[in-house]
């Protein structure tokens, strides 16, 4: 709670800062705020006391209070995942992914992508539990079209949130290697590098999206391909911010790298198994007037430990 | 995880109808004590009690945690031996030739998921170990697969094995199997391993480019439960130098 309060404060600061060349610029802003998780991996409970790394960490239901906690604070919400919601407790082996889409339902989750693990149970097992998710599967580099997933899942979405335009879409992991072909059959890997510039090109030129948020389960180092999280930064544009997931990777906080075009690209990872929330507040001038900070904003950094 | 940064940013829009950000706060935040709640508690209830009721039984003890790391390891050895020490046994239709001289076991340290704590090991315990419903599957190699075997085990830096034993240097790759080095112009050797690694998994493509590989369908999960309920006691042997691998 204190760390709330907190985050209020900085955020009021940042605002005084900006303020030196627009007084108007508090009352003019939109606010979307994202948040995010990925690899939960099925787990429900918090680990065990004894647990070697992470004793007492994590839980669904700690996951539900804190983004109910946001909502009170926040207008604008948007609740994403980046894949490998299955696999990792006995939950899953019991109840086959059931009660993950039941709890994310009840969260309030407005999109997720798939990892390799979401193939666990093959397309029928995933075929089976999708009744219990209300909210879409975003794949954009797997084409389903010969198998039973065929019109399930969908490359993307746009989330209308106070007059802004996100645009989600979702790319996953080369499966040949990683997951046994009986699981996923007839499911094509398709260039995520070449469909993610796609689609992000149409979100950004054809709808007209102020952001655009790609779900990615390549993973943020390579590992036995080159497809990583920062290629797929550095080799596209019109992507504003990658939510990784795969390598369970606990990033710090979202880290920013340069896309094609020399322009900013956020990457965020939240480690595995719903032990962090992630969080990225994105501030909207009303107007869009480009000009409002050409002088202080650039430098503007505040780190706090 | 706890540390928090704001970054205000400048985007050029210049010719855009539409706006982007502008600036962003960013915060990843652990889920700990602070955000305890009950909430999801009559929902996953149900489910909970189905688990524990099949996971808490208690099957044996483990006298010091095993864990696992690269390129040999206590919890990879054992695995590795319990896995062959049951393959050995099966008896693969057209495989009669297959024996303690010809066979070894190799996992995979990704395939692992959990360590075996110190104290009770219960079924639940085993599930997080090998949450994957793999099968031992029993795969033939032949010498130009045993070849890339051995240089995959340079490439990935070890992966649990068990009655063999790799000794890898850039100038030098020996392979022992069963104490015995390995003849390269023999007929091959059996591989006692996952249906997931023999169809490509961990990019084995030895094991998937064979094509003779029998499924035997029993759970790896099974194997190890069975073991640890036999055994009762799991010593942590640490390790034994099966695989040293000098870069």
């Amino acid at each position: 709670m204190e760390r709330r309060g907190f985050l209020r404060s900085i955020a009021t600061g940042g605002v005084a800062a900006f303020a030196l060349s627009s007084t108007s610029w508090v009352d003019n802003r939109k606010k979307v705020t994202i948040l995010h998780t990925n690899d939960t991996h099925s787990h429900i409970d918090p680990f065990p006391d004894n647990h070697s790394k992470y004793p007492g960490q994590g839980g669904a239901g700690r996951r539900k209070k804190l983004i109910d906690l946001i909502r009170e604070d926040e207008k604008e919400v948007l609740l994403l995942d980046a894949g490998d919601i299955f696999q990792g407790t006995p939950y899953f082996n019991i109840h086959g992914g059931e009660l993950e889409f039941k709890l994310m339902s009840e969260m309030g989750y407005d999109a997720a992508t798939m990892g390799n693990h979401d193939f666990d149970a093959g397309m029928d097992g995933f075929d089976r539990m999708l009744p219990h998710a209300n909210f879409p599967f975003l794949c954009a580099n797997y084409d389903f079209s010969d198998t039973l997933l065929n019109g399930k899942t969908k490359p993307y979405q746009i989330f209308k949130k106070d007059g802004l335009k996100i645009g989600v879409f979702g790319v996953g992991v080369e499966l040949d290697g990683l997951v046994s072909p009986e699981m996923y059959k007839s499911t094509q890997y398709l260039d995520p590098i070449v469909k993610a510039q796609k689609i992000a090109d149409e979100l950004k030129n054809d709808h007209k999206c102020n952001m655009v948020i790609c779900l990615s389960h390549l993973g943020y180092q390579s590992r036995l391909n080159k497809m990583c999280d920062p290629v797929l930064a550095a080799e596209t544009t019109n992507i504003d911010l990658i939510i990784g997931g795969h390598t369970h990777t606990f990033l710090p906080q979202a880290e920013m790298h340069k896309n094609k075009a020399d322009k900013a690209v956020l990457i965020n990872q939240v480690g595995w198994a719903g032990l962090v929330l992630g969080r990225i507040d994105f501030y909207f001038d009303k107007k869009g007037n480009p000009d409002l900070y050409t002088s202080n904003v650039l430098n503007t950094n505040y780190s706090i430990g | 995880m706890k540390q928090f940064f704001a970054i205000a940013l400048l985007f050029i829009l210049a010719g855009c109808s539409h706006s982007t950000y502008e600036t962003y706060t960013a915060e990843n935040v652990d889920l700990d004590s602070t955000y305890n709640s009950t909430d999801l508690e009559s929902i996953i209830a149900p489910y909970r009690n189905e688990v524990d009721a099949q996971m808490n039984e208690v099957i044996g003890i483990c006298d010091s945690t095993l864990v696992k790391y690269a390129p040999e390891s206590p919890l990879g050895n054992f695995a590795a031996d319990v896995v062959f020490e049951k393959g050995i046994t099966l008896l693969p239709p057209n495989f009669a030739d297959m024996g303690r001289h010809n066979t070894f076991s190799l996992l995979n340290f990704g395939g692992l998921r959990a360590p075996i704590n110190k104290g009770d090991i219960t079924i639940g315990n085993v599930f997080e170990l090998m949450p994957f419903d793999n099968t031992i599957t029993i795969v033939h190699i032949d010498a130009a697969g045993v070849m890339d075997l051995i240089e995959y085990m340079f490439t990935m830096n070890g992966q649990p094995i068990s009655n063999a034993s790799f000794d890898l240097t850039d100038k030098e790759k020996k392979m022992m199997l069963h104490e015995l080095p390995v003849e390269l112009n023999r007929t091959g050797i059996y591989v006692i391993t996952s249906n997931y690694l023999a169809s490509g998994g961990d990019k084995m493509n030895f094991l998937k480019n064979s094509t003779r590989k029998w499924d035997s369908g029993i759970l790896i999960r099974d194997v190890f439960i069975e073991y640890i309920k036999a055994t009762k006691t799991i010593y942590n042997k640490g390790v034994d130098g099966r695989i040293i691998i000098s870069k």
